[in-house]
């Protein structure tokens, strides 16, 4: 079998020539697998040359199918010969099958690779609105009985934030385990559980119900998304540092402080995550070598290549640094203050264009369980240093920070 | 029943080639118990199972056995109290000699050897018995040499000899690991039926996570020379091959965390 | 005729010593050049006592016994204080020179005139034949002294190979093949392999001594330099006997390790009345065992290549 790619317009036209067998039904899935992964969600196989067709091969066939509906995509199978058709009618998937090529089908094909959408596609959402900020710091101080050091906080769909917490089980339960990290975004919050043996637990705001959490330390920005833009691999770097994607919210939103959230495939996280938070009344004792590796578990590579990740963070330059106290410098950036976390989900295909941010995070929330939870860090070590995290491709929305923290 | 008390071993001490092997372990072990010991290459599994088989003797600790203090018997002594079974299917059995008298050999484990005729007819009956169970054949190959078979076969029945003489303490290390897929999967259920038939004793090395997770009931972790995790009871019953890779992972991560990583995150960390 | 009974019999008394040498080189493995001292001591120690009027057979245990102590010290050296077992032989083959120089006095101890331990069988055959010297044995008449030599040397023979085939098939005897075989298999049932090759050793050299004795007593004298290359005509023969009846079974191996040193004696009875420079003996033999132990491997690279070649002609 023989598969060759051509793009037209917004389309993406696989000319298929030979078997699709079960020695070929795998190569041609991944194939396009692929592709819809690099962002062709409208794709034509060209079956005239297709001259036979197995039932692993309509099982490779329904994968790319499936694949496409999660992105709004569309599949077609195009001037099928009489064999594919036949195959294809008796096994019910007849609405794949198309005679011609659709009517916005240009007749010249542009160049092969080259995607049709520009580079940075942005999407103005509301141009006046931003962002509020809270924070809230119990984490270290020094307080004798365990009823004060946390504090109940809601995260609702305008909701976004990170912080150190647990879930919040109804009646406060007299057991102070000290919390894990968390990530919450658009009325979902991922929660690592302190104790890395556990995998990450997750709460879903629905109808009535908003996630609690009791809290003892936590950022919180509020309010809608100014902007969203799409980011992809372009040719000199295939990454998307988080610094250059920050660069981007600055740009777009022309703050100096922002509020973001990121869905996007991955290249590499770098990153940190809490693994015992009971007992950390002295930021300084806690962070001392050696004792902190009992308390922080350190990714020691870039991790979870190709898995999407949700991301949010606060990033701020120039004087309004000095606004937030719970922003750290990025050590290769010094310009650039930020605070940022990331869930890691498995992989799932995101659409194209301009994307909503609730049912876009909802869709990862309700698929597989998250992976893990952690804090990303900027490992500007020389020579042994991981560098930041970066991402493939993917979405970022966000909004300018109004307010200077309010510290609850 | 053992007791394994904050023993040290150094290999090649002040050179540059210098092994902490183990680093202060201790671990106690329950009569009846079957423990499996994981870790990474060099992570001290092997040496903590020599120091108890006295291929050496360890620079501090102590290492008791059904109450006798073993720390400075010469290796040959403590096989009166235990049974051992190597990882090299060649290493259990001498291979000029015939199966009979290997057995033979097994049969009198701690005991004296005296000018008595070693493989008579009645003890030539017995063996022929017992090698039945293993549903290899080999009671009709009895005087055959034992370097005629295969690394399967002469594992089972170093395995066999281990175990004639019930042992106070069995010792498996990584008794399948050379053996092809199929022969390994066979010791591992062999040995699973003897621990469990004869509520013998055992501590086991191996690589194999599935191993680890299906024959003992307790599973030690080490890292370079110390125990790390120390899975028993309802934990045991619960782990599985994921949760030991997971382990393993964190393992790693730790080694990888320095006191540059502890710097690093102090600046982007609170 | 006199020659080949001769070779006989040198034959069967050095068989002793090849059985001896079974045991170290075969059993448990061990390069023990200890021999070479160890059979001038037997010889040495038989000569003294017999001439000191002890009766021979007393004196030839005791010249064992002397063996048994060398080939002791040998193991001593290299279980205990860990020397390698080549230097652990060396050093007590160059001690046991003086020894023997100390035992015997001088250099040679001529034995001319004293009862040997053939001396019950001649009597016995005098009485059987009425005195006569030459004695019609199988067609060819054989000195009476010879025959008695080579029947009493025939019967200590078999004696030893039979409880040496019985030792071995004991509780003790198998232990002491497997510690040869697989130390470390021993080490695990139990078993002192340390404790298995001085005992082994000391075994071997009561054999390679109790040959020496008898040998003394054959030839009539005892020397401190007879023992010289006595260690490579062992392993010869061994080789030979392995060539002849193959390596499986206990019983073919000492079997096998006699007919070997009998076959070896006569080889050697034939070359030199062929011509051989009694001189040069010692550089055949080495040749010999040289072209022994490399010929298996050169013979299969050989066939290797004529069959590769063959296939290669098919196609």
């Amino acid at each position: 079998m023989q598969l060759a790619h051509s793009k037209h317009g917004k389309y993406l036209l696989i000319q298929a020539e030979g078997r699709l067998d079960a020695s070929w039904s795998d190569l041609f899935s991944e194939t396009l697998l692929k592709y819809i992964r690099e962002g062709e969600h409208q794709v034509l196989v060209d079956a005239s040359g297709l001259n036979f067709l197995s039932s692993a091969g309509i099982r490779s066939l329904l994968i790319v199918h499936k694949e496409l509906l999660k992105v709004g995509g569309t599949f077609r199978l195009v001037r099928p010969t009489d064999f594919v058709r036949d195959t294809i009618t008796v096994t019910g998937f007849g609405e794949w099958l198309r005679s011609d090529f659709p009517g916005d089908f240009p007749a010249e094909s542009g160049e092969a690779g080259v995607l049709a959408h520009p580079d940075r596609e942005h999407y103005v959402l509301a141009g006046d609105s931003g962002l509020t900020l809270i924070r809230l710091d119990k984490l270290f101080e020094k307080i004798s009985t365990s009823s004060g050091r946390e504090k109940k906080i809601a995260f609702g769909v305008n909701d976004f934030g990170f912080g150190v917490g647990e879930a919040f089980q109804g009646a406060d339960s007299a057991d102070v385990s000290g919390g894990g990290e968390f990530v919450a975004a658009a009325g979902h919050v991922a929660l690592q559980p302190p104790d890395e043996r556990g995998r990450p637990d997750y709460l879903i705001a629905e109808k009535e119900y908003i996630p609690e959490l009791k809290c003892r330390q936590m950022l919180k920005y509020s309010g809608d998304m100014s902007h969203i833009f799409r980011f992809k691999p372009i040719d000199e770097s295939p990454a998307n540092e988080i610094s250059k994607i920050i660069d981007t919210v600055f740009d777009l939103t022309g703050a100096d402080a922002a509020g973001f959230v990121v869905l996007g495939e991955i290249e590499g996280l770098v990153g940190a995550s809490l693994v015992h938070s009971a007992d950390m009344s002295r930021r300084d004792d806690f962070l001392a070598w050696p004792d902190v590796r009992d308390r922080l578990s350190f990714c020691g590579e870039r991790s979870y290549a190709h898995e999407q990740a949700l991301i949010t963070g606060i990033a701020a330059r120039g004087e309004r640094r000095e606004d937030f106290t719970a922003l750290y410098p990025m050590p290769s950036r010094p310009d650039l203050s930020v605070h940022i976390h990331a869930v890691v989900f498995p992989y799932q295909p995101l659409p194209n264009g301009r994307l909503e941010l609730k049912s876009s995070v909802s869709r990862f929330f309700g698929g597989p369980p998250p992976r893990a939870v952690m804090h990303l860090i900027d490992d500007a070590r020389p020579a042994i240093g991981l560098g930041e995290s970066a991402l493939i491709r993917g979405a970022c929305w966000c909004g300018p920070v109004l307010n200077p923290e309010v510290l609850l | 029943m053992l007791k394994i008390n904050g023993i040290r071993k150094t290999f090649l001490p002040n050179t540059p080639n210098e092994v902490r092997a183990l680093r202060e372990v201790s671990l106690h072990i329950k009569e009846g118990s079957f423990t499996a010991v994981i870790g990474t290459n060099g992570s001290g599994k092997s040496t903590l199972l020599n120091a108890v088989a006295g291929t050496f003797e360890p620079d501090a600790g102590s290492i008791h056995l059904n109450n006798l203090d073993i720390t400075r018997w010469p290796e040959y002594r403590r096989a009166h109290l235990v049974g051992r079974v190597f990882q090299n299917p060649f290493a259990g059995t001498a291979p000029g000699m015939t199966i009979a008298e290997n057995i033979v050999i097994s049969m009198h484990r701690g005991k004296s050897r005296g000018l008595g005729t070693a493989v008579t007819r009645s003890v030539r009956d017995e063996i022929a018995d017992r090698v039945r169970v293993l549903k290899m054949g080999l009671e009709d190959r009895l005087d055959n040499p034992i370097g005629t078979l295969s690394g399967g076969q002469r594992q089972a029945l170093t395995l066999l000899m281990a175990t004639w003489l019930r042992p106070k303490l069995l010792l498996l290390d990584e008794h399948t690991a050379a053996l092809d897929p199929k022969s390994a999967a066979k010791i591992s259920e062999l040995t699973k039926d003897i621990v469990d038939h004869e509520k013998l004793t055992a501590l086991m090395v191996t690589h194999s996570m599935q191993q680890a997770v299906d024959l003992p009931n307790r599973i030690i972790m080490m890292h370079r020379g110390n125990i790390v995790e120390d899975v028993h009871g309802d934990q045991k019953t619960r782990v599985r091959v994921p949760d030991l890779m997971a382990a393993f992972d964190r393992i790693a991560k730790r080694d990888l965390f320095d006191e540059s990583v502890a710097t690093l995150l102090a600046r982007q960390y609170g | 005729m006199s020659l080949i009974i001769g070779a006989f019999t040198m034959g069967l008394i050095l068989s002793l010593l090849s059985l001896g040498m079974l045991i170290s080189f075969r059993m448990i493995r061990f390069m023990d050049i200890t021999v070479d001292g160890s059979i001038t001591l037997g010889a040495s120690l038989a000569a003294v006592l017999i001439s000191a009027g002890w009766n021979p057979w007393v004196a030839t245990l005791a010249a064992m016994g002397g063996g048994f102590l060398a080939g002791a010290v040998t193991g001593l050296l290299h279980a205990r204080f860990k020397i390698p077992e080549l230097l652990s032989g060396i050093l007590v083959m160059t001690a046991l020179y003086s020894v023997n120089l100390r035992v015997m006095g001088r250099s040679n101890i001529p034995l001319l005139d004293v009862p040997s331990v053939s001396a019950a069988m001649e009597t016995f055959i005098a009485f059987m034949s009425g005195g006569a010297e030459k004695i019609n044995t199988l067609g060819w008449m054989i000195s009476s002294t010879d025959l008695a030599t080579f029947l009493t040397t025939l019967f200590i023979c078999i004696l030893i190979g039979t409880l040496l085939f019985r030792f071995l098939l004991t509780h003790l005897g198998t232990a002491l093949r497997a510690a040869g075989d697989n130390a470390q298999m021993v080490l695990a049932q139990g078993l002192n392999n340390k404790t298995m090759i001085i005992f082994s050793l000391a075994l071997a050299n009561g054999l390679v001594a109790l040959s020496g004795a008898l040998l003394a007593q054959y030839q009539g004298f005892a020397d401190v330099q007879m023992g010289i290359g006595m260690m490579v005509w062992g392993l010869a023969s061994i080789i030979i006997g392995e060539a002849l009846v193959g390596k499986a079974g206990l019983g073919l191996a000492i079997t096998g390790t006699i007919l070997g040193t009998i076959l070896f004696r006569l080889l050697i009875a034939i070359a030199l009345r062929w011509g051989l420079n009694p001189n040069d003996l010692k550089l055949v033999t080495a040749l010999f065992v040289f072209a022994a132990l490399v010929a298996p491997s050169w013979i299969a690279t050989l066939k290797k290549k004529i069959s590769g070649g063959s296939r290669y002609a098919q196609n």
